[in-house]
């Protein structure tokens, strides 16, 4: 085969590459634009949040959503039977460690033995404010909780800003405060 | 400290793996043989300190060391011995050190089976492999690093999700790996091919068993995850068209074609860019698979936790690695573009239009998976692409790819009349009308397109039965190879699951029913009688348990205890029993408990008729492709003087068919 012969390029030997190119642009629309499928549109967000009552799992005093309001707070979802909640654990307490966190209020859903929920905690850490019991499962019902992990960014008002199904990361928690600080 | 160790040693592979890469890559061009000679060893020490760090992450699971992470969310202390080796893959990071491992074993045995090929060639392919374990290391380490501790250490994990804890799931993964990753070879193959100063087909040949042994591991791998879903799901389907399911029959159907244009390539040296373009879309698709799992692009049943850091570096990996591959071939493929005089009446016409097909319904299912991301993409909404269209369009070109089965076995290369194809056949024909006929007899009720489709199944049975014959009888010179056997496995394999997949999709009985104890239910030929449901315990679960009786004709044939099981960390899970028989099997599951006193059960009863043929002719397509590995011509020396007669050939007369050494061309 002569060099000239070599260099020609043809039009199909072009195409592969070119259809690939298209493939992995829509990948990255896919990736890049927020269609994660765990971001469900939660009907809350922009709205209020449900008032709810509840007692703490560990004092057992009760607990009204509305004492929260005036501050902004991050809700999340949890229970000792969840294995996604461990790892997500581990970063809630780091920031619940920080200077200036956000408080946060640990719903224990749907827990069947508040005993379990208890020990959890000893076990793990307890980066929660309050503690909140839902063993029924209802108020997660109301909330419109999908599965635990999954967290509710609430501002002053009481209005849910931002909704996140799965477990949290430290880059989430920073990007969604910073977000609700900004639109205080 | 293990942990640690563990970490190292998946560093030292890194560096290993980068070094194996650029090295012999140098010393290939400049001719140096101390450079290339490393890319053996290079290969050997990154499997060993791969293979190490896989046994560190499987101690830490024996040993419950729940100060790693990964053990800590994916193991438990109840969790029984034999499935914390199984944890170890139970989810992204561990699988993703598994497929490292899988990885580094192919390059290893590649390193190890590859003296017959001139060097250069030798230390290209190890390059490449190298540097695919390069990203394969660096995904690891840096998004999903499976050795990660947790601190504060806990005393007692969580558990392995219990639809893992099954033993269909300890071999399902590694199986599947051994084919996805095993079509890095072929990939590697071609991309050293491009990366010659000739680039001819003579890697075509040394390639052939390679991509047999990956494509069989892939069908059983296949096979299993579909036995898996049908007993373990509670649902009784064998398959889903769910896109983690699509992301690995893509490959398949891919690789099945690309074992065929292989064929045509090695022995009549035409289709040399096709076999190349489908050399590296394999793997491709391989790639784009996990892809689809683990960025959390696609919803699933099987996705990973997902993590969008990780979906943009296997895309940003998926996009070098193909779009490196492709960009080659644009630039020098056109240098491999030989002009067939084949016939119209072919085998090299056969096989063609045997690629046209797999590859058209593989870009279908692929066109399936993708169009609810490309719907995402322009803003069109939420879409998805169900199991009755994918079934409706497969069909549409499966059954003309299957009738061709016995007729390509039959056909010579580059002539043949259709009148000697077609005559050898007519027993065959008859055969497939006539067991068809038996069919009809046996069931009468049966819906046309059960017949139709068992007269497909039984033409491609009864076609390669013959030709088996034929050839086993050697009439006028002609040869019988394990090729001839493999292929005749793998056609017979096809014809069984299709079979299956007929009967199955169209006589399957359903029942899903409230039964009180001593009642019962008839499901096809069979009574389902129950019993009653108790409790029982076991190490890391509660259970109902239900006794069935299986009753045929009035005659008992076996008891069934099909459980509904709540694991302590609160899953529940339904555990179907099924008494299989190769002529149907009787799935039993329990669904809901209906009264208080738990003594009414939602039960789910179903007759499905032959669906074990699904499995055995996966099973018959995996041992064909091993059989047609085996072949004896396939691991002839790819001489380096061969070579330069080759290409001096093939500069004299780009346009011939036959610049082939003729050793390998069966009539």
């Amino acid at each position: 085969m002569n060099p000239a012969q070599a260099k020609i390029i043809r039009w199909w030997a072009i195409l592969p590459l070119v259809l690939f190119a298209l493939t992995c642009v829509i990948l990255y629309l896919n990736l890049d634009s927020a269609i994660d499928p765990k971001k469900v549109p939660s009907p809350f967000v922009g709205k209020t949040l449900p008032r709810f009552q509840s007692t703490d799992l560990i004092s057992g005093a009760p607990f009204d959503s509305d004492s929260l309001r005036g501050q902004p707070y991050i809700l999340n979802v949890w229970g000792s039977w969840c294995p996604e909640c461990v790892r997500e654990h581990s970063v809630l307490n780091q920031y619940a460690a920080r200077q200036g966190a956000l408080p946060i209020i640990g719903l224990d859903h749907k827990e069947e033995d508040p005993a379990d929920g208890k020990r959890w905690l000893d076990r793990l850490g307890n980066p929660y404010r309050t503690v909140p019991v839902d063993p029924d499962g209802r108020i997660g019902i109301d909330l419109g909780v999908y599965g635990a992990p999954e967290s509710y960014f609430i501002d002053a008002q009481g209005i849910v800003r931002y909704k996140h199904i799965g477990a949290l990361s430290m880059a989430i928690i920073d990007e969604k405060v910073q977000e609700l600080s900004r639109a205080r | 400290m293990t942990p640690e160790l563990g970490q190292v040693c998946l560093a030292l592979a890194l560096l290993l793996a980068i070094a194996t890469t650029i090295l012999p890559l140098i010393g290939s061009y400049q001719n140096n043989n101390k450079l290339m000679t490393l890319a053996r060893f290079g290969t050997a020490g990154q499997f060993v300190f791969i293979a190490i760090a896989f046994w560190l992450l499987t101690y830490a699971f024996l040993v419950q060391d729940f100060s790693v992470l990964y053990v800590a969310t994916h193991s438990n202390s109840e969790l029984p011995v034999g499935y914390r080796f199984s944890a170890v893959w139970g989810s992204h990071e561990g699988s993703l050190l598994l497929w490292t491992l899988v990885h580094a074993s192919w390059a290893q045995a590649l390193a190890m089976f590859s003296s017959r090929l001139p060097p250069a060639f030798r230390a290209r392919v190890l390059a490449v492999m190298s540097l695919l374990a390069i990203g394969f290391l660096s995904f690891m380490i840096f998004t999903s690093n499976p050795f990660e501790r947790m601190v504060p250490p806990t005393v007692d994990g969580n558990d392995l999700n219990p639809l893992l804890q099954d033993i269909g799931l300890i071999i399902h993964p590694p199986m599947l790996y051994m084919g996805y990753v095993g079509m890095a070879v072929p990939f590697a193959f071609a991309v050293a091919a491009l990366l010659e100063r000739h680039v001819d087909q003579q890697w075509v040949r040394f390639c052939r068993p390679w991509t047999n042994i990956a494509w069989a591991f892939l069908t059983l791998g296949i096979a299993l995850g579909s036995w898996w879903a049908y007993y373990e799901l509670g649902w009784g389907g064998w398959w889903f068209w769910d896109p983690v399911e699509n992301a690995s029959f893509l490959p398949w159907l891919a690789g099945a074609a690309l074992i065929h244009s292989q064929a045509v390539t090695e022995k009549r040296g035409t289709f040399r860019g096709w076999t190349m373009l489908l050399s590296i879309s394999v793997f491709s698709l391989s790639l784009l698979g996990t892809f689809l799992v683990r960025s959390g692009v696609i919803t699933s049943v099987h996705a990973f936790a997902s993590d969008p850091t990780r979906g943009s570096y296997v895309l940003a990996f998926l996009g070098l690695v193909t779009g490196g591959a492709l960009l080659l071939f644009a630039l020098r493929g056109a240098q491999v573009r030989v002009y067939s005089q084949a016939a119209l009446v072919s085998k090299e016409t056969l096989l063609l239009v045997n690629n046209i097909l797999l590859i058209s319904s593989c870009i279908l299912v692929l066109a399936g998976t993708l169009f609810p991301l490309l719907a995402e993409a322009l803003n069109l909404g939420k879409y998805s692409v169900g199991a009755p269209w994918f079934g409706k369009m497969f069909a549409l070109f499966s059954v003309p790819l299957l009738l061709l089965v016995p007729l390509g076995a039959f056909c010579r290369w580059n002539e043949d009349r259709l009148s000697q194809i077609l005559t050898p056949l007519l027993p065959a024909i008859t055969a497939a009308v006539f067991a068809t006929g038996l069919a009809w007899l046996a069931k009468r009720d049966m819906p046309i397109k059960t017949s139709l489709g068992l007269l497909v199944a039984f033409w491609v049975i009864a076609g390669t039965l013959v030709f088996l014959w034929r050839r086993f009888q050697r009439k006028a010179g002609e040869r019988f190879t394990l090729e001839m056997l493999g292929m005749s496995a793998a056609h017979i394999g096809l014809g069984l699951w299709l079979a299956g997949v007929v009967l199955v999709e169209t006589l399957s009985v359903e029942r899903d029913v409230r039964l009180n104890p001593n009642e019962s239910v008839e499901v096809g030929p069979f009574v389902v009688k129950m019993l009653s449901v108790a409790h029982r315990s076991g190490p890391n679960f509660e259970a109902d348990r239900g006794r069935f009786e299986i009753y045929r004709d009035g005659k008992l044939l076996t008891e069934l205890n099909p459980e509904k099981r709540s694991y302590r960390r609160g899953q529940v899970m339904t555990e179907a029993d099924i008494r299989p028989s190769i002529f149907g099997d009787v799935y039993v599951a329990l669904g809901e408990a209906l009264d208080e006193q738990g003594k009414a059960w939602a039960v789910r009863a179903y007759h499905k008729p032959f669906i074990r043929l699904i499995w055995l002719g996966a099973i018959f397509m995996a041992i064909g492709g091993v059989l047609a590995a085996a072949e004896r011509r396939l691991r002839m020396r790819v001489s380096d003087r061969g070579r330069a007669a080759q290409s001096a050939k093939s500069s004299a007369a780009p346009a011939s068919t036959a610049d082939l050494p003729s050793t390998g061309v069966s009539a």
